[in-house]
Order: C-alpha cells, then sequence, then structure tokens
C-alpha cells in the first residue's frame, strides 16, 4: 500500500491528515483497478504522439 | 409541448415567442421548488422573445429554434452573465464572451431564458449541491434528478423550458436524462464545440441537448454540430442531417443487446423495461443480436482514473480554497492529485486499447440497446443504494452503464421507456457509431414511437 502521508507532504496546497485518511483506501482500490488493466496496454500508439502529429499537422 | 410542436403553432400564428416565453418564466417560478435554475433572464428573454416575433413578422424565420424558450447548464459561458459551474469559487466569474453553444442557440433563434442549478463543478451525480441546495425530481420531488445536469433535466421534464442544454463527462447528460423522463444526448466526441464551456475534464467532457423527443434533440444538435477553429477537439467530420423525421423505419437494423454486464445486478422493472424495448425494437423489423461487450467495469475504473487526474489538474488554482468546495467534491480533488503521472499515462493507454476492443463490436451490430441506469432515481441524501440486494455506493450505481461510453467517445442518447413500480422513469441507452447520431436519432425516434 502506497503512504498517502507521506506523498501528500510533498505537495502544496495541503490536504489535512483526516482526508488522507478518508480518501486513500478510495486511492488504493482505484490503483488496484487500473493496474489490473496495465496488462491490456499492447502495440498503440500512445496518445502523447499522436497529440503531437496534430499540433505539427496544424 | 415538444420544440417541433411550438413551432408549427409559431408558424401558423397560433402562439407567439413572446407568450411561450412568458409562460415558461411563470412555469420557472410557480416550480421554484424544483430549484432547477441558478440564473433567470426574465428581462433579456422576454426583449429576445419580441425580437423573434418582430423577426418572424417581418418573413425572417431562422429555423425550428426561432423563438423557442431554452435554457443552458451554468457551465456555459453567456457574455456579461455570471457563470458559476455551480460552485462558490466562480461567484464572481462574468465572462466577456458567449460559449460557442450559446452563439449557435442565438444565431438559431432560440431564446434563453436562463442558466440551469448542477451538482459542484459538475463533479457528481445527485445535484445535491452543497451551497446552492438540491435540484428536485420533478417526477418524485423527495428524488434526485440525476446529474451534474439535474436542472436542465429537471427544468425540460417539468415543462418550464422546451430544451435544456447539459454536458456529459460521466453520463451528466443521459443519466438525468433517465431519472427525469427526458431525451439527452451524449454526441461522438469533438461534434459539439467545448469553446466556452467551463471544463471538468480534457478527455471525456461532452455537450448535448435535453429534449421532450428524439426529433427536438436532433434539431438542437443540427444547430450545434460542426467544426469549430476556437476548440482544438473539435472535429471536421461535416455534421449530416439529423432529423429522423416523423415516421423512421428501422426495419434490417442490427441492435445488439449485451448478454453480459448491462443487464446484470439491476432493478427488475428497469430489466423487464429494457427488454420491451428489444421486443418493440423487433416488432418494427429490427434485428436483436445477443452480444458480449469487453469488460466495461474495468473501462469505468480506468475512466475515474482519466477524470480524477484531469478535474484536479484543471481546478488547481483553486484547490486552497478548501472552505469553498463541498466535502464531497474536494474528497474526488483531493483523490485526483494524489494519483502519480505514471497511473495517468497508463490509463490513458488502456483507453486506447480499450477503443480497439470495443470497436469490434460494430463488426456485429449498427447498434447497442442497454438500460441507461441500474435503477430509478434515489432518494435526496442517499448515499447507497440497494441493488438486487447488492448495497453500492450512489455514485457508481449511478454512473455503471453510462460512464465508460465517454471513454470511447461514440454518440449515446437515453430515452424513456416506461416506469417503475413507484412510478419513476426508467431510461434505455442506444449507442452507435462515432459520428452516427443520425442512425442513433433514427433508431430512437422509432422506438419512441412504438413506446408510445
Amino acid at each position: 500500500m502506497t503512504d498517502w502521508k507521506a506523498v501528500a507532504a510533498a505537495i502544496a496546497p495541503d490536504i489535512p491528515e483526516e482526508q488522507i485518511e478518508r480518501i486513500a483506501p478510495l486511492l488504493d482500490a482505484m490503483r488496484g483497478r487500473l493496474f489490473e488493466q496495465t496488462g491490456r496496454i499492447g502495440k498503440v500508439t500512445e496518445p502523447c504522439y499522436i497529440q503531437a502529429v496534430q499540433e505539427m499537422e496544424q | 409541448m415538444t420544440i417541433l410542436e411550438a413551432a408549427e403553432r409559431l408558424a401558423d400564428g397560433r402562439a407567439s415567442s413572446t407568450e411561450l416565453t412568458t409562460d415558461s418564466l411563470a412555469a420557472i417560478k410557480r416550480r421554484s421548488d424544483l430549484n432547477a435554475f441558478l440564473l433567470l433572464m426574465d428581462e433579456a428573454a422576454e426583449a429576445r422573445a419580441r425580437e423573434m416575433d418582430r423577426e418572424r413578422a417581418s418573413g425572417k424565420v431562422r429555423g425550428p429554434l426561432h423563438g423557442i424558450p431554452v435554457a443552458v447548464k451554468d457551465v456555459f459561458c453567456t457574455k456579461g452573465l455570471p457563470t458559476t459551474c455551480g460552485s462558490p469559487l466562480f461567484a464572481d466569474n462574468v465572462p466577456d464572451y458567449d460559449a460557442a453553444v450559446v452563439e449557435k442557440l442565438d444565431a438559431a433563434g432560440a431564446v434563453i431564458v436562463g442558466k440551469t442549478h448542477m451538482h459542484e463543478l459538475a463533479y457528481g451525480v445527485t445535484s445535491n449541491n452543497p451551497h446552492y441546495g438540491a435540484v428536485h425530481n420533478p417526477v418524485d420531488t423527495t428524488r434526485i434528478p440525476g446529474g451534474s445536469s439535474g436542472g436542465s433535466a429537471a427544468a425540460v421534464a417539468a415543462d418550464l423550458v422546451f430544451m435544456a442544454m447539459g454536458s456529459d463527462t460521466g453520463g451528466s447528460i443521459r443519466l438525468p436524462a433517465a431519472y427525469c423522463g427526458t431525451v439527452g444526448i451524449k454526441p461522438t466526441t469533438g461534434r459539439v464545440s467545448r469553446y466556452g464551456v467551463m471544463p471538468l475534464d480534457f478527455t471525456l467532457d461532452h455537450m448535448g441537448p435535453l429534449t421532450r423527443s428524439v426529433r427536438d434533440a436532433a434539431v438542437v444538435l443540427q444547430a450545434l454540430a460542426g467544426f469549430d477553429p476556437r476548440d482544438d477537439s473539435s472535429s471536421r467530420v461535416p455534421a449530416s442531417e439529423y432529423d429522423p423525421g416523423p415516421s423512421p423505419t428501422i426495419g434490417g437494423v442490427r441492435i445488439g443487446l449485451p448478454s453480459n454486464f448491462y443487464l446484470e445486478r439491476i432493478q427488475e422493472d428497469v430489466e423487464f423495461a429494457v427488454r420491451e424495448v428489444a421486443r418493440l425494437a423487433e416488432e418494427l423489423g429490427a434485428k436483436i443480436v445477443p452480444v458480449r461487450v469487453p469488460d466495461i467495469a474495468g473501462l469505468n475504473s480506468v475512466s475515474r482514473i482519466v477524470l480524477a487526474a484531469e478535474a484536479s489538474a484543471l481546478m488547481l488554482p483553486h484547490l486552497h480554497k478548501r472552505n469553498l468546495i463541498g466535502r464531497d467534491t474536494m474528497a474526488l480533488l483531493d483523490q485526483g492529485r494524489l494519483l502519480p503521472a505514471t497511473d495517468y499515462i497508463n490509463a490513458q493507454r488502456v483507453r486506447r486499447t480499450f477503443q480497439e476492443e470495443f470497436a469490434r463490436v460494430w463488426n456485429e451490430v449498427d447498434f447497442v440497446l442497454t438500460p441507461t441506469a441500474p435503477n430509478t432515481a434515489p432518494a435526496i441524501g442517499d448515499t447507497e443504494v440497494d441493488i438486487a440486494g447488492v448495497k453500492e455506493d450512489v455514485r457508481l450505481a449511478a454512473t455503471r452503464f453510462v460512464r465508460g461510453i465517454n471513454m470511447l467517445g461514440w454518440p449515446a442518447i437515453s430515452i424513456p421507456c416506461g416506469t417503475d413500480a413507484g412510478g419513476l422513469p426508467i431510461g434505455a441507452q442506444i449507442i452507435g457509431r462515432p459520428f452516427d447520431e443520425a442512425g442513433v436519432f433514427r433508431v430512437a425516434a422509432a422506438l419512441e414511437g412504438a413506446l408510445g
């Protein structure tokens, strides 16, 4: 599990400790579900490359 | 009365825009209990209605929206008028320009009578706004109207205006349409300009109308669709003819009815209503094809990562004003700030993979039919719902069938398809291929006609 209090300590503006306690389980669950999906990533053109080409075309 | 019926009355002189607008403003005030509006534009609307009547008398008619009273959600910038996004953070925000949508409604002759109430910052589905009060569902005022475009749905369902614009990041047009018993369409990504809309998100935001009929939604989208050079995400794909006409046919059309996910863990009467829609579609000559859809739950999870990260990035300049942000919204915004950048990037990469997987559905069918929501409108203040014996967070339940479609970018409409045992509306969602809004309207209008 991520130490969300440590992560929060590094960013501003502050996030109150009680808020971190409230949202930590949600964040862990959200990330867990994402990790289940990352195995799907195959040979896809990455979104930032697509955007870079579109910007050149304009 | 629908927009097209009102347009007929205006055309043959049985009504004037001034009368319709006066009636609309009076109805809004009479139903102030719904709390559907954040701003009324009485004098401006009445003056505009008189102008539209004068134009008509001189022989100039701009189209079916000419002289029709409408409203826009308070995310659309309006020149010289407050645009708050339902938040005190923006209480003093008075833009010096109109959103593209407002410009286009204006060019089409519509009369904007006010700006509708919404979930705080468009970041939620209840429209129970901690700063400006809850919006009430006109069908049962103890219930939520859904959100975030709750005021727009309530205003249309209660006959306060003929159309109200909404925005949809994870179902915020379709869900309130379903809960209030109106039509609501989320068009394809890039179809309607986002210029001048206060954003919640970059990837997922879409703009569209809520109306009392499918044809009304089509004529409004006709007025709004098209390329806008001021919006980098605007599409150059030309708009087609959207109005399906009075008697659309769907013979031979292949409509997918998912055999997984969409009919699982839902209210019994919602399942019954959607299966009845499928039966009617078959009666009209469509072919109902059972389809297995890829992992929608996975798509929804990834969508929440994208939304959390993008919404927090957008709102970062305001996040030190915690006292001006409601508890639930603040929790979402704090979550987005703590997510690592790697998660956001991987979520976007997974989105691309999902798009490829889901696009294969179009090899089998032309449209997909699903419930819009697994349930009918929960009570105001409820945080959990019990659906088929399982307790679930209201927000997760309500968006289960709509959220992922924003990640795919496809057009999707919600139409009313009956009521539950308590009389609360049920919505059916029809999803189409990218930029096939015309097809979506055709199927939806045919079904609307069959549903009666």
